[in-house]
């Protein structure tokens, strides 16, 4: 026998649980060899040193632990305060699960909140920089879609200077015809107004203007005042210092330094 | 339940302790097998044996705690285990020689080795429970046999021999 067989003949012995020093062929080669030998020797001291190890035990209460932990996992209780480790992994898991959904959560709705926020800030923004930047002209057209149409009758309804005037009367014609067509149109305006009957006469304009609310008392003064200043300013021995107001002007009004 | 628990406790305890090397351990996962048993029992196949699927369900509980255990990056020290040795404890040197060549082994070297020799299951039950072809376990045995006898040459625990020990 060779040392190969040897040694595989003694793994062989071994995988069958049997002891190598009682069999015959390698205690022959055994004697011959003494490296073999050492082998042997070696085996069985190793055999020799499995056989002192004590097999393990478990501690005192074990048994007690465990049919508690399964009489308490039977009932469902999972406050028994024996410690079960399965529970507690599948514990950990459903954590770790969680963590990974609020991880997930949290990549999928950053993005969205940083577009949200940016195109906000974005369109405040423009916003102020459009409050603070000065109103292109707008036609007159797309001025008057834009103007909501007015819900009550004012007191501007009453301008005299909407309708034309005929260019070849002097400024004192002018003024004279302005003031004519404001005072004409106030009964219609009281009417408008509900303060007086449409059909009520012209020299009726002044007791309409007294019966006239509070309401509309400011808006009217300011009127009054626009045609006072009207009138001072056609008047020919009138010089009066202030502008002359844009509804004047509008009307084709001659200004105060041409009357 | 109880009965249960104390016929095979030895075995399931034993088998923890070669897989996972540690006491504890070892307890734990003992525990958490045999509640995995308790809540399958009434999928037991009745016309096979018991004790392999028991084997089945200690292994598996033992290779999760393995892959937990390598995923934290711990080591596995089996001085736990033979610390509560009553031979390393009364200075058996022989015993104490076998631990330390046992401690230096590959860790699956020495859960097969452990695995045959002293919890004494066959080759195909070590397969099952390491989840590891047979004949590689085979190889995983003879080679820690033989390294244990090289570890107790050169610790002159027996007789040197003359020449080197040929692989097989």
């Amino acid at each position: 026998m060779s040392c190969e067989k040897f040694e595989v003949r003694l793994q062989e012995l071994l995988d069958e649980r049997l002891r190598p020093e009682d069999d015959a062929q390698l205690g022959r080669h055994a004697d011959a060899c003494p490296a073999c030998r050492g082998v042997l020797t070696a085996q069985a001291a190793l055999w020799d040193g499995l056989a002192g190890r004590p097999a393990p035990r478990t501690s005192a209460g074990f048994v007690e632990a465990v049919v508690a932990n399964a009489e308490c996992g039977a009932g469902g209780n999972a406050e028994c305060g024996v410690r079960n480790a399965e529970w507690e992994e599948r514990g950990r898991r459903r954590t770790a699960v969680g963590w990974l959904v609020a991880a997930a959560v949290v990549v999928a709705v950053a993005p969205a909140a940083y577009w949200s926020i940016r195109s906000g800030a974005t369109r405040k923004t423009a916003a102020e920089r459009e409050s603070v930047a000065p109103q292109a002209p707008t036609s007159p057209q797309i001025a008057e879609h834009r103007a909501p149409p007015p819900e009550v009758a004012t007191i501007d309804d009453g301008d005299p200077g909407s309708a034309p005037i005929p260019s070849s009367l002097t400024p004192e014609e002018r003024y004279a015809l302005l003031l004519e067509r404001w005072q004409s149109q106030l009964p219609e305006l009281g009417g408008r107004l509900g303060l007086i009957g449409e059909d009520a006469p012209a020299t009726q304009g002044a007791a309409a203007v007294s019966q006239i609310t509070d309401r509309i008392r400011t808006p009217l003064s300011s009127s009054l005042i626009s045609t006072l200043n009207v009138l001072r300013t056609a008047l020919p021995t009138g010089a009066d210092p202030s502008p002359a107001k844009p509804q004047a002007r509008r009307a084709g009004a001659v200004s105060e330094r041409t009357a | 339940m109880r009965q249960l628990v104390e016929r095979y406790r030895d075995n399931v305890f034993g088998l923890c302790v070669r897989m996972l090397g540690r006491i504890h351990d070892a307890e734990d996962a003992a525990q958490e097998v045999f509640l995995r048993v308790f809540r399958s029992l009434h999928r037991v196949d009745r016309t096979r044996d018991f004790e392999p699927w028991l084997l089945a369900i200690t292994g598996n509980c033992c290779r999760t705690r393995l892959k937990q255990r390598s995923r934290r990056l711990e080591s596995q020290p089996l001085e736990e285990v033979c610390d509560q040795s009553p031979s390393a404890a009364s200075g058996d040197d022989l015993a104490e020689e076998v631990r330390l060549g046992l401690a230096q082994l590959r860790e699956e070297h020495r859960r097969a080795f452990l695995l045959f020799h002293e919890q004494e299951l066959s080759y195909a039950e070590i397969a099952g429970v390491l989840d590891a072809p047979l004949g590689t376990v085979k190889t995983w045995v003879h080679r820690a046999r033989r390294e244990l006898i090289e570890h107790l040459q050169q610790r002159g625990v027996i007789e040197e021999p003359r020449h080197v020990v040929r692989k097989v």
